[in-house]
Protein backbone atom coordinates (compact mmCIF):
# COMPACT_ATOMS: atom_id res chain seq x y z
CA UNK A 1 0.00 0.00 0.00
CA UNK A 2 1.72 3.36 -0.82
CA UNK A 3 2.05 6.06 1.42
CA UNK A 4 -1.10 8.41 1.71
CA UNK A 5 -0.35 11.96 2.64
CA UNK A 6 -3.19 14.29 4.45
CA UNK A 7 -1.91 17.54 1.95
CA UNK A 8 -2.51 15.64 -1.04
CA UNK A 9 -5.48 13.19 -0.11
CA UNK A 10 -7.35 16.70 1.54
CA UNK A 11 -9.25 15.23 3.95
CA UNK A 12 -8.38 13.59 7.64
CA UNK A 13 -6.82 9.77 7.26
CA UNK A 14 -8.02 6.88 8.43
CA UNK A 15 -6.84 5.05 10.77
CA UNK A 16 -6.09 2.48 8.42
CA UNK A 17 -4.40 4.87 6.26
CA UNK A 18 -2.40 5.88 9.16
CA UNK A 19 -1.32 1.93 10.01
CA UNK A 20 -0.77 1.68 6.19
CA UNK A 21 2.04 4.37 5.98
CA UNK A 22 3.20 2.87 8.78
CA UNK A 23 3.39 -0.68 7.29
CA UNK A 24 5.34 0.44 4.20
CA UNK A 25 8.16 2.23 6.03
CA UNK A 26 8.46 -0.66 8.10
CA UNK A 27 9.00 -2.75 4.94
CA UNK A 28 10.84 -0.67 3.20
CA UNK A 29 13.26 -0.51 6.50
CA UNK A 30 13.32 -4.31 6.42
CA UNK A 31 14.39 -4.31 2.40
CA UNK A 32 17.34 -1.87 3.28
CA UNK A 33 18.27 -3.93 6.37
CA UNK A 34 18.23 -7.56 4.10
CA UNK A 35 20.69 -5.17 2.13
CA UNK A 36 24.48 -5.85 1.98
CA UNK A 37 26.05 -2.27 2.64
CA UNK A 38 29.27 -3.10 2.05
CA UNK A 39 27.88 -3.38 -1.88
CA UNK A 40 28.19 -0.51 -4.41
CA UNK A 41 24.38 0.19 -5.34
CA UNK A 42 23.54 2.04 -8.40
CA UNK A 43 20.09 3.91 -8.41
CA UNK A 44 17.56 4.36 -11.67
CA UNK A 45 14.35 5.89 -11.92
CA UNK A 46 11.67 4.03 -13.78
CA UNK A 47 8.10 5.72 -13.64
CA UNK A 48 9.03 6.99 -10.11
CA UNK A 49 9.71 4.35 -8.62
CA UNK A 50 13.46 4.14 -8.14
CA UNK A 51 15.27 1.40 -9.26
CA UNK A 52 18.56 -0.54 -7.49
CA UNK A 53 21.56 -1.83 -9.45
CA UNK A 54 24.70 -3.34 -7.54
CA UNK A 55 28.05 -3.05 -9.32
CA UNK A 56 27.52 -6.56 -10.44
CA UNK A 57 24.47 -6.19 -12.12
CA UNK A 58 26.08 -2.90 -13.95
CA UNK A 59 29.24 -4.89 -15.15
CA UNK A 60 26.95 -7.70 -16.21
CA UNK A 61 25.07 -5.04 -18.01
CA UNK A 62 28.25 -2.92 -19.44
CA UNK A 63 29.77 -6.52 -20.73
CA UNK A 64 26.49 -7.62 -22.63
CA UNK A 65 26.53 -3.88 -24.32
CA UNK A 66 30.34 -3.87 -25.78
CA UNK A 67 30.43 -8.04 -26.26
CA UNK A 68 30.67 -7.20 -29.88
CA UNK A 69 32.88 -4.88 -29.64
CA UNK A 70 33.22 -0.40 -30.27
CA UNK A 71 33.47 -0.99 -34.03
CA UNK A 72 29.89 -2.58 -33.89
CA UNK A 73 28.69 0.40 -32.37
CA UNK A 74 30.14 2.81 -34.49
CA UNK A 75 27.56 4.68 -36.85
CA UNK A 76 27.42 4.46 -39.87
CA UNK A 77 25.78 5.96 -42.86
CA UNK A 78 22.60 4.10 -42.64
CA UNK A 79 22.77 3.03 -39.00
CA UNK A 80 22.86 5.06 -35.57
CA UNK A 81 25.58 4.42 -33.44
CA UNK A 82 28.55 6.38 -31.67
CA UNK A 83 30.14 8.94 -33.97
CA UNK A 84 33.55 10.38 -34.39
CA UNK A 85 34.47 13.81 -36.25
CA UNK A 86 37.45 14.00 -38.55
CA UNK A 87 39.65 16.94 -37.24
CA UNK A 88 39.91 18.10 -40.76
CA UNK A 89 36.74 19.01 -40.77
CA UNK A 90 34.90 19.60 -37.42
CA UNK A 91 36.63 20.92 -33.95
CA UNK A 92 35.02 18.83 -31.14
CA UNK A 93 35.32 20.83 -27.87
CA UNK A 94 34.03 19.46 -24.55
CA UNK A 95 31.47 17.25 -26.87
CA UNK A 96 30.04 20.14 -28.88
CA UNK A 97 31.08 20.09 -32.42
CA UNK A 98 31.47 23.04 -34.91
CA UNK A 99 32.04 22.50 -38.66
CA UNK A 100 35.30 24.28 -39.92
CA UNK A 101 33.78 26.33 -42.46
CA UNK A 102 35.55 28.01 -45.32
CA UNK A 103 36.95 31.37 -44.65
CA UNK A 104 37.33 30.33 -41.01
CA UNK A 105 40.65 28.19 -42.28
CA UNK A 106 43.36 28.77 -44.14
CA UNK A 107 42.26 29.46 -48.22
CA UNK A 108 44.13 25.89 -48.96
CA UNK A 109 43.25 24.16 -46.24
CA UNK A 110 40.18 21.60 -46.65
CA UNK A 111 37.02 22.43 -45.56
CA UNK A 112 33.33 23.72 -46.72
CA UNK A 113 32.37 26.79 -48.82
CA UNK A 114 30.12 28.35 -49.53
CA UNK A 115 28.97 30.19 -52.38
CA UNK A 116 28.10 34.42 -52.62
CA UNK A 117 24.92 34.03 -54.51
CA UNK A 118 25.16 37.54 -56.35
CA UNK A 119 28.30 36.10 -57.67
CA UNK A 120 27.94 32.30 -57.97
CA UNK A 121 24.89 29.73 -58.86
CA UNK A 122 24.88 26.69 -57.04
CA UNK A 123 22.43 23.99 -58.25
CA UNK A 124 22.46 20.66 -56.54
CA UNK A 125 26.12 21.25 -55.66
CA UNK A 126 27.05 22.35 -59.18
CA UNK A 127 28.77 25.43 -59.03
CA UNK A 128 29.20 28.22 -61.69
CA UNK A 129 29.99 31.93 -62.40
CA UNK A 130 27.04 33.91 -62.10
CA UNK A 131 27.38 36.17 -65.60
CA UNK A 132 25.16 38.53 -64.05
CA UNK A 133 27.04 39.33 -60.74
CA UNK A 134 29.43 42.37 -60.40
CA UNK A 135 32.87 40.07 -59.27
CA UNK A 136 31.36 36.82 -61.83
CA UNK A 137 30.13 38.57 -65.21
CA UNK A 138 31.66 37.81 -68.31
CA UNK A 139 32.71 40.60 -70.08
CA UNK A 140 30.86 40.76 -73.35
CA UNK A 141 27.79 39.08 -71.80
CA UNK A 142 26.82 42.13 -70.02
CA UNK A 143 27.29 46.25 -70.79
CA UNK A 144 31.41 46.70 -71.93
CA UNK A 145 32.02 48.92 -68.58
CA UNK A 146 31.39 46.72 -66.08
CA UNK A 147 33.90 44.20 -63.76
CA UNK A 148 33.73 41.04 -64.51
CA UNK A 149 36.06 38.44 -66.64
CA UNK A 150 37.28 39.55 -70.12
CA UNK A 151 37.88 37.40 -73.28
CA UNK A 152 39.76 38.42 -76.07
CA UNK A 153 39.60 37.78 -80.05
CA UNK A 154 42.56 36.26 -81.07
CA UNK A 155 42.23 37.46 -84.36
CA UNK A 156 43.62 41.17 -82.76
CA UNK A 157 44.92 39.81 -79.64
CA UNK A 158 47.72 37.72 -78.18
CA UNK A 159 47.66 36.49 -74.86
CA UNK A 160 50.37 35.04 -73.22
CA UNK A 161 50.23 32.22 -70.37
CA UNK A 162 50.89 34.68 -67.65
CA UNK A 163 47.74 36.33 -68.84
CA UNK A 164 49.50 39.19 -70.38
CA UNK A 165 47.31 41.31 -73.21
CA UNK A 166 49.20 42.80 -76.35
CA UNK A 167 47.75 43.33 -79.43
CA UNK A 168 48.60 41.29 -82.65
CA UNK A 169 49.24 44.47 -84.73
CA UNK A 170 46.18 43.31 -87.57
CA UNK A 171 43.28 45.33 -87.13
CA UNK A 172 39.72 44.28 -87.82
CA UNK A 173 38.12 45.75 -90.67
CA UNK A 174 35.33 47.40 -88.34
CA UNK A 175 37.58 49.35 -86.67
CA UNK A 176 39.48 50.26 -89.67
CA UNK A 177 37.10 51.67 -91.34
CA UNK A 178 35.21 53.20 -88.52
CA UNK A 179 38.38 55.80 -87.94
CA UNK A 180 37.48 57.58 -91.36
CA UNK A 181 35.06 59.63 -92.62
CA UNK A 182 34.70 62.62 -95.21
CA UNK A 183 33.71 66.05 -95.78
CA UNK A 184 31.61 66.80 -98.31
CA UNK A 185 31.65 70.64 -98.39
CA UNK A 186 29.10 70.55 -101.57
CA UNK A 187 28.57 72.32 -104.36
CA UNK A 188 29.04 70.21 -107.34
CA UNK A 189 29.05 66.70 -107.33
CA UNK A 190 29.36 64.81 -103.71
CA UNK A 191 31.83 62.92 -101.79
CA UNK A 192 30.40 60.06 -99.57
CA UNK A 193 32.11 57.10 -97.05
CA UNK A 194 30.43 53.62 -95.99
CA UNK A 195 32.16 52.82 -92.77
CA UNK A 196 30.57 49.46 -93.32
CA UNK A 197 32.32 48.82 -96.51
CA UNK A 198 35.12 51.15 -95.99
CA UNK A 199 34.57 52.38 -99.30
CA UNK A 200 35.05 55.60 -100.80
CA UNK A 201 32.57 57.20 -103.41
CA UNK A 202 33.26 60.72 -105.49
CA UNK A 203 30.80 61.28 -107.57
CA UNK A 204 31.60 63.93 -109.94
CA UNK A 205 30.09 67.19 -110.53
CA UNK A 206 26.90 66.68 -113.60
CA UNK A 207 27.12 68.54 -116.32
CA UNK A 208 25.76 72.53 -115.51
CA UNK A 209 22.38 73.61 -116.75
CA UNK A 210 20.67 77.24 -116.84
CA UNK A 211 19.48 76.18 -113.34
CA UNK A 212 22.11 73.82 -112.09
CA UNK A 213 25.67 74.23 -111.09
CA UNK A 214 28.11 71.49 -112.71
CA UNK A 215 30.50 71.36 -115.03
CA UNK A 216 30.56 73.58 -117.41
CA UNK A 217 31.88 73.52 -120.99
CA UNK A 218 32.63 75.96 -123.96
CA UNK A 219 31.37 76.20 -127.28
CA UNK A 220 34.37 76.84 -129.09
CA UNK A 221 32.89 78.72 -131.47
CA UNK A 222 32.56 81.44 -128.92
CA UNK A 223 35.66 80.85 -126.39
CA UNK A 224 38.83 79.52 -126.40
CA UNK A 225 40.30 77.19 -123.53
CA UNK A 226 44.52 77.38 -123.21
CA UNK A 227 46.47 74.59 -120.96
CA UNK A 228 46.05 75.71 -117.80
CA UNK A 229 42.07 76.51 -118.39
CA UNK A 230 42.26 79.90 -119.16
CA UNK A 231 38.98 80.65 -120.97
CA UNK A 232 39.01 83.42 -123.36
CA UNK A 233 36.56 84.76 -125.82
CA UNK A 234 37.07 83.57 -129.33
CA UNK A 235 37.96 85.79 -131.66
CA UNK A 236 34.71 85.41 -133.61
CA UNK A 237 32.85 84.90 -130.33
CA UNK A 238 29.61 86.90 -129.13
CA UNK A 239 30.58 88.99 -126.45
CA UNK A 240 26.57 89.44 -125.92
CA UNK A 241 23.72 87.17 -125.98
CA UNK A 242 22.72 86.97 -130.16
CA UNK A 243 19.23 86.24 -128.73
CA UNK A 244 16.92 89.52 -128.93
CA UNK A 245 15.34 90.24 -126.11
CA UNK A 246 17.22 87.86 -123.70
CA UNK A 247 18.87 88.63 -120.76
CA UNK A 248 22.48 89.84 -121.98
CA UNK A 249 21.29 91.06 -125.51
CA UNK A 250 21.73 94.35 -126.56
CA UNK A 251 19.59 97.05 -128.56
CA UNK A 252 19.04 100.25 -129.77
CA UNK A 253 15.69 101.52 -128.63
CA UNK A 254 13.08 104.44 -128.43
CA UNK A 255 12.59 105.24 -124.95
CA UNK A 256 8.78 105.97 -124.35
CA UNK A 257 7.13 107.27 -121.03
CA UNK A 258 10.39 107.22 -118.76
CA UNK A 259 13.55 108.57 -118.56
CA UNK A 260 16.89 106.78 -118.22
CA UNK A 261 20.66 108.17 -117.64
CA UNK A 262 23.55 106.29 -118.82
CA UNK A 263 23.53 103.72 -116.69
CA UNK A 264 20.41 103.67 -115.34
CA UNK A 265 17.60 101.17 -115.76
CA UNK A 266 13.86 100.86 -117.79
CA UNK A 267 11.32 98.71 -118.00
CA UNK A 268 11.26 97.11 -121.05
CA UNK A 269 7.45 98.42 -121.76
CA UNK A 270 9.19 101.69 -122.24
CA UNK A 271 11.36 101.12 -124.92
CA UNK A 272 10.39 100.83 -128.43
CA UNK A 273 11.55 99.40 -131.92
CA UNK A 274 10.19 99.04 -135.11
CA UNK A 275 8.18 96.15 -136.67
CA UNK A 276 5.94 96.93 -139.39
CA UNK A 277 7.89 98.91 -142.10
CA UNK A 278 9.64 96.06 -143.67
CA UNK A 279 10.64 98.91 -146.55
CA UNK A 280 12.55 100.22 -144.25
CA UNK A 281 10.70 103.10 -143.46
CA UNK A 282 10.40 102.53 -139.40
CA UNK A 283 12.60 103.59 -136.63
CA UNK A 284 15.67 104.62 -138.72
CA UNK A 285 19.18 106.11 -137.48
CA UNK A 286 20.04 107.40 -140.55
CA UNK A 287 17.33 109.29 -140.91
CA UNK A 288 17.33 112.48 -139.02
CA UNK A 289 15.02 115.07 -138.61
CA UNK A 290 16.28 118.81 -138.06
CA UNK A 291 14.61 121.75 -135.87
CA UNK A 292 13.64 124.48 -138.41
CA UNK A 293 15.53 126.99 -136.01
CA UNK A 294 18.22 124.95 -135.39
CA UNK A 295 21.42 126.07 -137.16
CA UNK A 296 24.27 124.10 -139.58
CA UNK A 297 26.82 124.61 -142.27
CA UNK A 298 25.11 123.11 -145.51
CA UNK A 299 26.24 124.10 -149.10
CA UNK A 300 28.36 126.94 -147.80
CA UNK A 301 25.62 127.91 -146.28
CA UNK A 302 25.24 128.49 -142.54
CA UNK A 303 21.91 127.08 -141.13
CA UNK A 304 21.00 126.73 -137.62
CA UNK A 305 20.01 123.81 -136.05
CA UNK A 306 19.62 123.20 -132.15
CA UNK A 307 18.58 119.45 -132.26
CA UNK A 308 18.38 116.32 -134.72
CA UNK A 309 16.52 113.09 -134.13
CA UNK A 310 16.33 109.98 -135.00
CA UNK A 311 13.02 108.73 -137.50
CA UNK A 312 10.48 107.07 -135.37
CA UNK A 313 7.62 105.81 -136.19
CA UNK A 314 4.83 104.99 -133.56
CA UNK A 315 1.33 103.22 -132.37
CA UNK A 316 1.40 99.60 -133.72
CA UNK A 317 4.19 100.02 -136.08
CA UNK A 318 6.30 99.63 -133.05
CA UNK A 319 6.69 97.12 -129.52
CA UNK A 320 8.49 96.79 -126.96
CA UNK A 321 10.80 94.64 -125.56
CA UNK A 322 10.42 92.39 -122.13
CA UNK A 323 12.18 92.72 -118.87
CA UNK A 324 14.38 95.26 -117.66
CA UNK A 325 16.97 97.16 -119.54
CA UNK A 326 20.15 99.38 -118.66
CA UNK A 327 21.17 102.67 -121.16
CA UNK A 328 24.30 102.08 -122.34
CA UNK A 329 24.35 105.93 -123.87
CA UNK A 330 25.77 107.50 -125.94
CA UNK A 331 23.10 109.84 -123.58
CA UNK A 332 20.35 110.37 -121.32
CA UNK A 333 17.36 108.54 -122.86
CA UNK A 334 14.77 110.52 -122.68
CA UNK A 335 10.94 110.18 -125.03
CA UNK A 336 10.58 113.81 -125.42
CA UNK A 337 12.28 114.78 -129.03
CA UNK A 338 12.56 117.76 -131.40
CA UNK A 339 10.91 118.25 -134.40
CA UNK A 340 9.64 117.00 -137.11
CA UNK A 341 9.84 113.27 -135.81
CA UNK A 342 9.00 114.14 -132.52
CA UNK A 343 11.08 111.22 -130.87
CA UNK A 344 13.84 110.98 -128.74
CA UNK A 345 17.46 109.81 -130.09
CA UNK A 346 18.20 106.11 -130.44
CA UNK A 347 19.90 104.84 -127.37
CA UNK A 348 21.78 101.15 -126.83
CA UNK A 349 20.71 99.10 -123.91
CA UNK A 350 21.58 96.46 -122.58
CA UNK A 351 18.90 93.65 -121.05
CA UNK A 352 19.73 93.12 -117.38
CA UNK A 353 17.37 91.11 -115.91
CA UNK B 1 22.41 82.85 -115.64
CA UNK B 2 20.39 81.94 -112.95
CA UNK B 3 17.76 84.66 -112.30
CA UNK B 4 16.01 84.67 -109.19
CA UNK B 5 14.00 87.40 -107.13
CA UNK B 6 13.19 87.54 -103.48
CA UNK B 7 9.56 89.52 -104.38
CA UNK B 8 7.32 91.51 -106.55
CA UNK B 9 4.88 94.48 -106.50
CA UNK B 10 2.74 97.01 -107.85
CA UNK B 11 1.77 95.22 -111.11
CA UNK B 12 0.24 96.80 -113.96
CA UNK B 13 -0.72 95.95 -117.16
CA UNK B 14 1.22 97.90 -119.35
CA UNK B 15 -1.66 99.15 -122.32
CA UNK B 16 -5.36 98.42 -123.17
CA UNK B 17 -4.24 94.96 -124.60
CA UNK B 18 -4.00 93.73 -120.97
CA UNK B 19 -1.63 91.32 -122.34
CA UNK B 20 1.74 92.43 -120.57
CA UNK B 21 2.54 93.53 -117.25
CA UNK B 22 5.09 96.12 -115.41
CA UNK B 23 6.19 95.18 -112.14
CA UNK B 24 8.73 96.01 -109.77
CA UNK B 25 10.97 92.69 -109.01
CA UNK B 26 13.61 92.50 -106.18
CA UNK B 27 16.29 90.81 -108.35
CA UNK B 28 18.70 89.03 -106.20
CA UNK B 29 21.81 89.69 -109.01
CA UNK B 30 20.55 93.28 -108.88
CA UNK B 31 20.06 93.95 -105.46
CA UNK B 32 17.11 96.46 -105.94
CA UNK B 33 13.71 97.38 -106.93
CA UNK B 34 13.71 97.20 -110.86
CA UNK B 35 11.20 97.57 -113.11
CA UNK B 36 10.48 95.02 -115.30
CA UNK B 37 8.03 94.36 -117.99
CA UNK B 38 6.52 90.12 -118.25
CA UNK B 39 5.75 88.86 -121.20
CA UNK B 40 4.18 85.45 -121.71
CA UNK B 41 6.46 84.77 -124.78
CA UNK B 42 9.59 86.08 -122.97
CA UNK B 43 12.83 84.22 -124.45
CA UNK B 44 13.92 83.93 -120.66
CA UNK B 45 12.43 81.27 -118.63
CA UNK B 46 12.55 83.87 -115.85
CA UNK B 47 10.26 86.42 -117.65
CA UNK B 48 7.71 83.56 -118.58
CA UNK B 49 7.22 82.40 -114.96
CA UNK B 50 7.13 85.86 -113.63
CA UNK B 51 4.26 86.47 -116.00
CA UNK B 52 2.43 83.54 -115.58
CA UNK B 53 2.57 83.96 -111.82
CA UNK B 54 1.85 87.13 -112.16
CA UNK B 55 -1.53 86.40 -114.56
CA UNK B 56 -2.68 83.54 -111.64
CA UNK B 57 -2.73 86.45 -109.18
CA UNK B 58 0.01 85.11 -106.84
CA UNK B 59 1.48 88.68 -106.58
CA UNK B 60 -1.69 90.50 -106.08
CA UNK B 61 -3.94 92.50 -108.10
CA UNK B 62 -2.78 94.05 -111.87
CA UNK B 63 -3.48 97.64 -111.78
CA UNK B 64 -5.24 98.66 -115.09
CA UNK B 65 -2.88 100.52 -117.60
CA UNK B 66 -2.22 104.69 -117.56
CA UNK B 67 -4.98 106.24 -119.41
CA UNK B 68 -7.43 103.49 -118.45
Amino acid sequence: MPIVLRLIKGSELTFAELDGNFQDLDNRTDALEAIDAGTRLTRLEAAGTPLYFDSDDVMVMLDSIWAGGVDSYLATTDSIGLASFDSDHFNVNRGHVTIKLAGYTPSDSAGIASFDSSNFVVSAGHVTINPNSAAGRVAGTTIIDSTGVASFDSAEFNVSSDGHVTHNSVFLDSAVRSRFSVVDNGIAGSFEYSDSTGVFTYTGSPLATTSSVGVASFNSSHFTVDGSGQVSLASTGAAFSTTFNSVGSLGFFFVDGATAAVGGTVSGSNLKYGTVNTDGSGHKVNQIGANPLATAFISGQSTSFNALSSKRVTGSSEASPSGTWRNLGPGYAYSGGQAPYGGAGLNLFVRIA
Amino acid sequence: MIISWTGVRNLQWTDGSYTNINMEVNFVHLGEWTLFTATANDPEPHGRELHRRAMNGEFGAVSPPEGA
